[in-house]
Order: C-alpha cells, then sequence, then structure tokens
C-alpha cells in the first residue's frame, strides 16, 4: 500500500493553515505526517511535522517545464521509511508555489511513486481576493488549473452575487475541478481527504462542474480549455503517438490534460493523465452494460490551438 | 524465509520496522538502525541474541562506525548521537528541526562529516566539535571521505563539493554534473569518484585526469554504489541485476558495462562489495539476496527476506561476515562460507 499524499495550495494569507490545522485536530483517528514550509503556523503539537526548502529541479533533459521538488523526494523518501506511524502525508506548499514541480515529483521518482500515491491536489482560494490574484499573476492560475478540490474560502466577506461571479471566474479557469463554498475552511474532511483523484483506475467521468456546450473557453489570464468528445472508438496506438508528440512540442504550455477513452475492441475504459510534458496511461474500469461509449479529453494551457488539437483528436478516432 | 531461516551460519531477527542501515563496529559488533530510532546490536556475531537501544525520538536516517567502537546516528529528530560498545549513548549534535541525513566518518583520519539540509558539517577528529563548512546550493545528497580522509566529497544538484583538508588548511572544489547528484564513492585508490544521478546514470570522476564519464544504461536511479576490493569494478543498483563496471585503470579505456543476474519483476536495490575478495553481495526488491563472484560475473541465489525489499547490506573489515536489513526489519548476519556455499 502506497501512502496517501494531499498537497495543500493556495495563495498567501487564503486560509491553507486553518485547512491544515482542522485536519491535524480533528477527532479523525488519523495520524499524518506534515510537510511544512514554516515551522510556527502549525498549532498542534505533531512530532511528524517536517520542514521544506521548496527546491526545484530541472531535470537533465533541457525542458524548463519539467522540474521536481527536490526536498520532497527526499523527505517523502524517509518517511516512508516509517511507514505505519502515520496514515498520511500532507504536503503545505508556499503561496506563490507552482504546483507542477510537486505533482511531477510523484511521476519522475520512482522511489517517491513507489512509497507514495498523490491522492489530491486541494487549492484553497481567498474569495475576496481570488480575482485581483489572478489577474496579477500566474501563480494564481496554475494552482487553480493543477486543483482537484478548490475550496473557496472566506466566503462570508462577499454578498451572494459577488460569490456566484467568484465562482464563475473559477469555473473558467478549471471547470473540472470540484468546487467547495465555505467560511474559515470549514469543510467535511471526508471531501478533502481520501479523494484518489489521481488514481486513473478509478476515474469513472470527465464532467465540467458547471460550464458546458462551447469546446473551449478562453480567458483574459490566456488560460484555456479545450474538451473534446467523440462517439467513435479511439486508436490506442494512434492516440498515444499523437499525445506523446502533442505533450513533446507544446507540454509547456499545456499544464493539465486528462481523458477517458473508448477503445475499439476492449471492454474496459483506457485513461490519461498527463501535466505539461508527463503523461500516464492505464485501463481504466470496465463500461457497464448499456452505458453509452465516448472518449473524452480535456487540456487546459496557455495558447493552446483549438483547431489543431481538435483535428489530432479526430485522426485518433479514424478521422470519423 | 520459509527454509530459508534454517540456513546454517545464517541468523535472522525481525526487528519489526524499516531497517535504515547496518553496520559493523570496530569492536565486532553489528548494528542494524531502525526507522523508530532504535538501533538494534548483535554484540557477540557468534551468538544470536540482539539487545535494542532507542536513541533518537524519530527514525535514524544515517549511521556511520565510530573509530572507538559502536557507531553515530544521525536522525529525523536533527540529533546526532554515539552509541558507545557500553551501551551508553551520548548527543554530540542537535539541530532543532532539522533532519541529519548524512554522515561519513574516515577510518583513517578519524574525522567524521554530517550533512543537514544543505549545510555540511565537519568534525576533525573524536572529541573535537563541528564546524560548518557552509551551506551548499542543494541539499545534500551523500557524504563520503576518500580512503586517506585527506578529501570529503559531498553531492547535490549540479554536482559535487570537495574540501581538501590535506594541506593543513581547508581549500574547496566544485565539480559540475548535470542534475541531482547522489551517493558518493571513492575507490580504493582514491584516484575515482563514482557518484549516482537521479536521472538513470553514474558519473565517474578521474580525480587524477580532472575528467568526468557519464555512465549510462540505467532503468531506475541506481542509488547504491560500490567499489570492488581491487578498484577494478564499480557495481551498483538501478537495474534488473547486479550493474558492474570495469575499469580499465592503466589503458584508459571507457568503462564496460556488464549486467548480470538479472532477475524478473524485480531490481537490484543494494549492493556491497568484499573488502578482500573479487565477491560481492545483492539485494532485491522483493528480498532476495544473492551473493555475486565478480570475475566471472555470476550470482548465486542465498536467501530471501521474506519477500521484503532489501534496504542495507554491510561486510565486516575482515571480511568473514555480512550484514543487511530490510523494508519490514527482517535482519540478517551471515558467515562468509555460508554465502559461498550457496
Amino acid at each position: 500500500m502506497r501512502i496517501p499524499v494531499t498537497v495543500l495550495t493556495g495563495y498567501l494569507g487564503a486560509g491553507k493553515t486553518t485547512l491544515l490545522n482542522r485536519i491535524l485536530t480533528e477527532n479523525h483517528g488519523r495520524r499524518f505526517a506534515v510537510v511544512v514550509n514554516e515551522f510556527g503556523e502549525i498549532g498542534v503539537d505533531n512530532d511528524l511535522v517536517v520542514g521544506a526548502d521548496e527546491e526545484i529541479f530541472e531535470m537533465n533533459n533541457g525542458c524548463v517545464c519539467c522540474t521536481v521538488r527536490g526536498d520532497l523526494m527526499r523527505i517523502l523518501g524517509n518517511l516512508a521509511k516509517r511507514k505505519g506511524a502515520f496514515d498520511g502525508i500532507l504536503v503545505e506548499t508556499t503561496g506563490l508555489a507552482d504546483p507542477a514541480p510537486v505533482i511531477q515529483t510523484f511521476y519522475m521518482d520512482e522511489d517517491t511513486f513507489d512509497a507514495c500515491a498523490l491522492d489530491s491536489v486541494v487549492t484553497v482560494v481567498d474569495a475576496a481576493h481570488i480575482e485581483t490574484q489572478l489577474a496579477r499573476g500566474h501563480e494564481a492560475v496554475e494552482q487553480l488549473v493543477f486543483a482537484d478540490l478548490i475550496i473557496l474560502n472566506k466566503s462570508d466577506l462577499l454578498s451572494a452575487s459577488e460569490l456566484a461571479r467568484v465562482q464563475f471566474r473559477i469555473n473558467t479557469v478549471n471547470p473540472y475541478a470540484r468546487l467547495v463554498v465555505a467560511e474559515r475552511c470549514n469543510v467535511g474532511l471526508d471531501i478533502v481527504l481520501d479523494r484518489k483523484s489521481f488514481d486513473l483506475t478509478r476515474l469513472l467521468s470527465l464532467e465540467p462542474e458547471l460550464l458546458t456546450g462551447d469546446a473551449a473557453h478562453v480567458h483574459d489570464d490566456g488560460i484555456a480549455d479545450v474538451s473534446l468528445v467523440s462517439d467513435h472508438p479511439v486508436d490506442a496506438g494512434r492516440f498515444k503517438a499523437w499525445l506523446g508528440e502533442l505533450l513533446k512540442t507544446k507540454g509547456q504550455d499545456i499544464l493539465r490534460a486528462k481523458g477517458i477513452l473508448d477503445i475499439q475492441d476492449s471492454d474496459r475504459r483506457f485513461v490519461f493523465q498527463g501535466v505539461h510534458m508527463l503523461s500516464e496511461f492505464s485501463t481504466g474500469l470496465p463500461w457497464r452494460e448499456g452505458e453509452k461509449r465516448q472518449s473524452k479529453a480535456v487540456f487546459i494551457g496557455r495558447g493552446l490551438d483549438k483547431e489543431a488539437i481538435t483535428a489530432g483528436f479526430a485522426a485518433c478516432t479514424g478521422g470519423r | 524465509m520459509s527454509d530459508d531461516s534454517q540456513i546454517q551460519g545464517v541468523s535472522f531477527w525481525n526487528f519489526g520496522v524499516h531497517a535504515t542501515g547496518c553496520l559493523f563496529g570496530t569492536e565486532g559488533a553489528v548494528y542494524f538502525t531502525l526507522a523508530d530510532g532504535s538501533v538494534a546490536r548483535v554484540a557477540d556475531p557468534s551468538c544470536a541474541s540482539a539487545d535494542r537501544f532507542g536513541l533518537h525520538g524519530g527514525g535514524i536516517l544515517c549511521q556511520a562506525p565510530a573509530p572507538s567502537g559502536g557507531l553515530f546516528t544521525g536522525g529525523d529528530d536533527g540529533r546526532l548521537v554515539q552509541l558507545a560498545p557500553s551501551g551508553e549513548s551520548v548527543e554530540l549534535a542537535a539541530l532543532p528541526g532539522q533532519w541529519i541525513e548524512h554522515l561519513a566518518v574516515s577510518p583513517a583520519s578519524a574525522a567524521m562529516a554530517m550533512a543537514s539540509g544543505k549545510n555540511v558539517f565537519f568534525f576533525p577528529g573524536p572529541d573535537a566539535s563541528g564546524i560548518d563548512l557552509g551551506a551548499l546550493p542543494s541539499s545534500v545528497g551523500g557524504l563520503a571521505f576518500s580512503p586517506d580522509g585527506g578529501l570529503l566529497a559531498a553531492a547535490h544538484y549540479g554536482g559535487v563539493t570537495l574540501w581538501d583538508f590535506s594541506a593543513g588548511q581547508t581549500s574547496l572544489a566544485r565539480i559540475d554534473l548535470r542534475g541531482l547528484s547522489l551517493t558518493p564513492v571513492f575507490d580504493p585508490s582514491g584516484q575515482y569518484l563514482a557518484v549516482a544521478n537521479q536521472e538513470k546514470c553514474v558519473s565517474l570522476i578521474d580525480l587524477a585526469r580532472n575528467h568526468v564519464l557519464e555512465l549510462p544504461g540505467y532503468a531506475r536511479k541506481p542509488a547504491s554504489l560500490c567499489w570492488s576490493a581491487g578498484g577494478d569494478t564499480l557495481l551498483t543498483s538501478g537495474n534488473a541485476g547486479f550493474t558492474a563496471w570495469d575499469i580499465d585503470r592503466e589503458g584508459g579505456q571507457s568503462p564496460l558495462q556488464t549486467q548480470f543476474a538479472q532477475q524478473e519483476e524485480t531490481f537490484l536495490t543494494q549492493v556491497s562489495a568484499h573488502p578482500l575478495f573479487p565477491v560481492a553481495i545483492g539485494g532485491f526488491s522483493e528480498g532476495s539476496v544473492f551473493i555475486a563472484e565478480l570475475a566471472a560475473k555470476a550470482a548465486v541465489y542465498v536467501f530471501n527476506l521474506e519477500a521484503h525489499k532489501v534496504s542495507a547490506l554491510a561486510w565486516s573489515a575482515d571480511g568473514m561476515h555480512a550484514c543487511g536489513g530490510s523494508a519490514s526489519g527482517v535482519c540478517f548476519l551471515a558467515l562468509l562460507p555460508a554465502l559461498l556455499g550457496a
């Protein structure tokens, strides 16, 4: 059994530490090892709190987006030796951190992958300031794009209409993450923990939270999502080759990719996910009898060529 | 261990937690360091009884034999501790909130070095206090003294930093290498320094010729490295079997890689060369332990540590015993004839 790791991210002051302290103090009978950047902020006496240094290393392939957290490799590797002393690991990133190197660490270091399973990336958002933060820099954008759970915190500071506007804005950046409205991070921990969001074998559907219809949404921050749907079975070999080439050439701009494919002559879903240039494929859950088989894929990134991606995907379905 | 537990000349223990290291003290005792902060000691290798010492609040991350007997341990409680053969322990350094991840001791000079995060501390002698050698560009991935104790190497992102203590004062040199370097190991002559690289290769540094060779051909990160007794062969983990690089010390030919004893659906995690003979012991991710004959580039199965990843291996200085441990805490001590007779 690999140790589940939950990554907590969010802009400065959004409430990450509040959420962390809630997870650590609530009576759930579980013990966590915590990797933090600031020791002082943890409100409980926990002997498994580890200070991290956010050492981001480029890999030798020369690609600037292929970065990993060197400190996390060491820390998770050593924590894994204490298996049984805790039930999960929480990693809190700094407010300005790009979550990609954290996620990529799990896929680029085999020791980390063998010992630990990335469970989810939870992004805590300050409802009152997220719009300004999104306009100010790319960090807030990346934190939303890489999240599978977004906690819209401090919602009590906004009126209902303001809150609806912020929700819509977040959804335009990442329509695929689960969005939960909260005050002082008062979300049920069953929502935060055990999400298994990166476990491809459990991926059943790929539905946007709110937005539907339009296949691509472009925003003022340059982030766009391209969603693809096909009722025709996909040729697995052709798709792998196409995706590999797409990520190799455009992976710097493609932040996230995910998909569930219907493969000809297969009773099981074929699933994939990608972070920048990295991709992972797996055989997913079987299609149920009578279930409508569809292939769906989504790409979120900057400056995506919707037409080229759509055409490339179509070619994998035999061009139909 | 099924039938393996009955092998004559081999003793097994299950300490119940991950064995982070093992070593032979200069006094002859065997030490297994464990992830619960304790050390298990077999004071007399001819007798199977082990006693246990709780030394750290967290896990033990590194260990090295103390020149006066016993061992030094560094832990994730930020403490450096010495356990004496008498069983008494003393705290030598404390860095609250930090991890002490790497230790190296020079049998030649009795100097010691430890690394915590980016910082390396040098202890010139047994009773000397630590000198902070300063912060490196990134966290340290391993420490090693040269055989004469004159050089200290620290691996990190971007290469290796070398401190030269031989001239009476400390001088520093940096060897630039791509990516994240780990686990520096000097050959017995001190001419070569082998360094593992995170990205599936080994860098071989010829210190005499100031030349670096990249040795590729790995399926995984080659995290365990050692030199054969004569220094003719560099042995590493990182593949489905033993990986050996024969070094042409005279002719200067490029090292030749041989992989042998490849196993299916597992990989070599630990390798340790015999201190006197062309023999090595290797451990696999599924618990198998093999003994290798380096001249023949062949290895035979000896026993299995209850299917748990082999996490540590070591030889005694006289080469008469080998010890090892696993991720589950199953550990062994074996007599050389028992291993060779397999």
